[in-house]
């Protein structure tokens, strides 16, 4: 075992309705990585960042994360989350929704606040805290969606085509975002179909094919 | 046209055992709606959320149960309450305790079935997203039924107008005791069977205006949670 690997899958398959939509030989993911999947839709990418985050199962094979699978892994929960291509705001203002996030990791009202605080300056969110969540553009979304992971302390994001439909101003603000989290140390593994955000951002690749991770340049998948 | 004359100026002359009547009808199907979604609505969301072996086969047995006839249930909830049953020293047979309770177990696989019909119909990233930040089994519950309000309240209003609009329960579990447990329903079936038709019809009146009530409050329901 690689004391370094957050994520390591062995020998992993998952089906869905009699299909493979994933499957992947090994892949190990380090400490303060930036990995990126690619491939075309439908190739199994989202599918493995779900299963990587344990939102999907059951499947063959094994997933680990910080050394001990994912079933039933606190750790799991409290520093890594997935973000969807179009993330999920709770109803209320975007500081309920940081709010919400940080009293699911029972942070104490000092700390919640100070978290909160902190995220939104990081993220350039501070001017959106009492703005209605549902009122948001898709790049304020996203940002706010990573702000609200981060605050409640995630360092590893397992994010789903994270600037896709975007407009340009969006597009660089969520960049930029992922920049600053990867110079942070964060762990990225993140899906995209945007070539010149996977050469910005990604130590390494894993391209995906009909639901099959197949090896990039230093990756051990087959 | 007499009968229905005098089925009129029974409502409207505020005849005491009509009145009775009505009001007993809709405080016992209150308190069965009330029973049937405590345990119903937990359930049909435990339902949508849970990955478990078997999910399938449950969901399947939810919706056969809600298919049951009336008397099936009235005779399965006899069969616990009557005299020599395991609940028969609490006396619910022929009162309306007994009424309620059948109710209730009527109305129950209703509500967990709407309910889980209802939110799967709900996006799926919101209760991934409750996952992802961390919460527990019992704050994902929570957070599922107050998004899903909306087809709760349907629900519930459909176990409403099921319990209201029943006959086979409240004549077996409650005997149509008049003054005690004498429903609109088994009043309607008591007095259409005698040829008396003036009180009969002016429940009947109440069962409908009850009936486009709920229909009415289902569709604004809907309509909010659009």
């Amino acid at each position: 075992m690689d004391a370094e690997a957050v994520f390591e899958v062995a020998g992993l398959s998952f089906r869905y309705e009699r299909r493979v939509a994933a499957s992947c030989a090994s892949l190990r993911v380090r400490n303060g990585e930036s990995v990126a999947f690619v491939g075309p839709n439908g190739s199994g990418k989202t599918t493995m960042l779900k299963l990587m985050n344990g939102l999907l199962g059951p499947f063959d094979g094994s997933i680990s994360f910080m050394g001990r699978p994912i079933a039933k892994n606190p750790e799991l929960r409290r520093r890594s989350v997935y973000v969807h291509q179009h993330p999920v705001l709770f109803a209320g203002t975007v500081r309920d929704n940081l709010a919400y996030a940080l009293r699911l990791k029972r942070f104490g009202a000092a700390e919640a606040e100070a978290r909160l605080e902190d995220a939104a300056e990081r993220f350039g969110i501070a001017c959106l805290l009492d703005r209605e969540a549902g009122r948001l553009s898709g790049g304020e979304t996203q940002r706010v969606a990573v702000a609200r992971a981060v605050a409640a302390g995630a360092d590893v994001l397992l994010l789903d085509e994270p600037t896709s439909s975007m407009d340009s101003e969006g597009d660089a603000a969520v960049r930029s975002m992922l920049a600053g989290l990867r110079r942070s140390g964060s762990t990225l593994v993140f899906s995209a179909h945007d070539e010149s955000l996977v050469r910005e951002l990604a130590d390494r690749v894993v391209r995906f094919d009909m639901g099959r991770a197949i090896a990039g340049p230093g990756g051990e998948t087959e | 046209m007499e009968s229905l004359l005098e089925a009129v100026s029974l409502l409207v002359g505020g005849d005491r055992e009509t009145w009775w009547t009505i009001a007993t009808s809709v405080r016992f199907s209150l308190w069965s709606t009330v029973f049937a979604v405590i345990p119903g609505v937990p359930l049909g969301a435990a339902l949508f959320l849970g990955r478990f072996k078997g999910k399938r086969a449950a969901v399947a047995l939810v919706n056969a149960v809600m298919a049951v006839p009336t008397v099936v249930v009235g005779l399965f909830v006899y069969s616990f309450i009557s005299r020599s049953g395991p609940l028969g020293s609490l006396g619910l047979l022929y009162a309306p305790g007994g009424v309620v309770l059948g109710q209730a177990a009527l109305a129950f696989p209703l509500v967990a079935a709407m309910s889980y019909t209802g939110l799967q119909k709900l996006d799926p990233r919101y209760g991934e997203t409750l996952l992802t930040l961390g919460a527990g089994p019992w704050r994902r519950l929570a957070a599922i039924i107050r998004e899903g309000r909306y087809v709760i309240t349907q629900a519930t209003l459909a176990a409403f107008g099921r319990v209201a609009g029943e006959v086979g329960v409240s004549m077996m579990l409650g005997g149509n005791i008049r003054w005690y447990t004498r429903t609109m329903t088994t009043t309607i079936a008591l007095d259409a069977s005698k040829g008396e038709f003036e009180r009969a019809l002016s429940l009947g009146f109440v069962l409908l205006a009850l009936a486009l009530l709920v229909n009415f409050l289902s569709h604004l329901a809907v309509r909010d949670g659009r």
